[in-house]
């Protein structure tokens, strides 16, 4: 008997996506993967390892799926999301049992902008370039590289071990509110202290333009003016970068970002911070820190 | 023998990209000479730093590449990258033969910013067409969306700034110009390059063996299908 979900709502933007595509660099294509890895991994422990390598990244607004077939478990983490199975409030992040006929139903709760569920077996969805990530701004990967959407079936196939993935980030440490660790990105010495300097000076805040392309940043004390530098030679751009706009707008680049860029970058959000501020809802305040290349890996090695 | 760099030179052109890559960068401003080491070296990654690296691309004058600083220190990769780049002559530019012709409809609704460009650079829009077509062009590199390619060098004549305002919804196909170079989108995209023209071709297609068809170092040469 094949087992299968069924959306029967999905919030806009929710995509399937796996630990990600770093083949695609070749092609013009950045890896995607999930905006919050860490809350990907906690599914995964969370089936000690036996579930799917690929999960649905729902967005905030969450996603309500019936599943049919024979009792599977599934995990659900990532953000402060509510909810029920069969009506029945759970916690969150949980584990649950599913049975055939059964519904579930994840809303939108107090914070992020990510979840994650992901099943004991695989998704049975075409690899596209050694992944199943889907990259929207490419039209590559999951469902004919589109959203999700009500009415999908997705089915499953056997069950898969994680392949052993050393590349996650642990919880993230030393970093306190919303402050965000940052080292100087590639345009840095470019742009010049002053501007290097204002990026320290006050918060931004996130503003209602974030996907998985990226987040772009509110600042009312208007403080980048790239005009002078809008003939720079386009480079690489990493997940994290922080570019500025030619209308002077910050924007986090984040993982479906392009993989080389024209306008300047002013720093690189650490490795450990960046799942913290994909969860970061629009209107919430950020703020950055500079660090060092070897407090980043510190951190992320999680001493 | 000749070395490329002096070793106090090679530190300054290492720089850290975040804290999972780095970056070779072969000079500030863009030429042909300066794209090829690009490619050269980055092949020269590929084929020596294997396993230490999680992958490597070459950009338009740099090279990037991506590491696990759980596998591999920061300090050790560096040292390799520094070993590799002492014996790096340079690549020998070699003409290539053009291998892809792409025909372009230039101007006209798909071709908005033609008449705003010919307007800077003081030019008629035949005589800018002449221009544009005069040479084939070098596929620099591939990036900012996939298949996206950028395609120069252009002479100093032909050199205008990117705009000031991004458009959005420009489509697959369409032929994008700005800062020396011409770029062909392979997917919808938003940009602040000028958008002067738009053709079939497609450098992307994810189902294929080889998803991609022009690469890096290969030669393209545009004709006209529209006279202005």
């Amino acid at each position: 008997m094949i087992s299968s979900i069924k959306i029967e709502r999905i919030s806009p933007n929710s995509t399937i996506q796996d630990a990600g595509r770093p083949e695609g660099l070749l092609f013009g294509l950045s890896a995607s993967g999930p905006m919050d890895r860490r809350a990907f991994l906690n599914t995964a422990n969370a089936l000690d390892g036996q579930g799917s390598q690929s999960v649905i990244e729902f967005t905030m607004l969450g996603v309500e799926f019936t599943y049919s077939g024979p009792p599977m478990e599934c995990a659900v983490d990532g953000g402060e999301f509510q909810i029920t199975q069969n009506g029945e409030v759970k916690n969150w992040p949980s584990l649950l049992l599913l049975t055939g006929g059964d519904r579930v139903s994840i809303t939108t709760g107090r914070a992020g902008n990510y979840g994650y569920i992901r099943f004991a077996e695989s998704l049975d969805i075409p690899l596209v370039m050694g992944s199943k990530s889907t990259n929207l701004a490419a039209g590559v990967g999951g469902l004919d590289g589109r959203a999700l959407a009500k009415g999908d079936e997705i089915t499953f196939g056997e069950g898969v071990v994680l392949r052993e993935n050393a590349g996650f980030a642990k919880p993230s440490n030393g970093r306190t509110g919303n402050v965000v660790r940052v080292l100087a990105g590639l345009h840095a010495d470019l742009l010049g202290p002053q501007m290097w300097a204002a990026l320290f000076e006050a918060p931004f805040k996130i503003s209602n333009s974030i996907d998985r392309m990226g987040f772009r940043l509110n600042d009312d004390r208007r403080r980048f003016d790239i005009s002078a530098h809008k003939n720079i030679v386009s480079d690489a751009v990493v997940p994290g970068d922080i570019q500025i706009l030619g209308d002077g707008t910050p924007v986090i680049l984040m993982r479906d970002h392009q993989p080389i860029g024209g306008y300047p970058r002013i720093a690189t959000i650490i490795d450990a911070d960046l799942d913290y501020v994909s969860q970061l809802r629009p209107n919430t305040e950020i703020s950055f820190v500079s660090t060092t290349l070897e407090k980043a890996h510190k951190a992320m090695m999680g001493a | 023998m000749t070395r490329q760099f002096q070793s106090n030179e090679i530190i300054s052109r290492l720089i850290p990209l975040g804290d999972h890559a780095l970056l070779i960068r072969f000079g500030n401003t863009l030429d042909l000479k300066t794209n090829y080491n690009a490619q050269a070296f980055a092949e020269i990654c590929r084929a020596k730093l294997g396993a230490a690296i999680e992958g490597c691309a070459s950009n338009l004058v740099s090279v990037i590449v991506h590491y696990d600083p759980k596998k591999t220190p920061v300090a050790d990769l560096k040292n390799q990258i520094m070993l590799l780049m002492s014996n790096f002559n340079g690549k020998e530019r070699i003409e290539p033969p053009v291998q892809h012709v792409i025909d372009v409809k230039y101007g006209g609704d798909e071709g908005p910013c033609l008449a705003e460009v010919c307007e800077t650079l003081g030019v008629q829009a035949e005589t800018f067409v002449n221009n544009h077509i005069r040479e084939p062009l070098h596929a620099l590199a591939l990036g900012f969306s996939p298949g996206f390619l950028y395609l120069g060098l252009h002479d100093e004549d032909m050199r205008v700034s990117r705009r000031d305002k991004v458009q959005e919804n420009v489509p697959a196909g369409s032929i994008l110009f700005a800062a020396g170079q011409t770029a062909i989108t392979s997917r919808p995209i938003r940009t602040g390059w000028h958008v002067i023209g738009q053709s079939n071709f497609r450098n992307f297609d994810p189902t294929a063996e080889k998803p991609i068809q022009v690469n890096p170092g290969e030669l393209v040469q545009f004709r006209a299908v529209n006279s202005l």
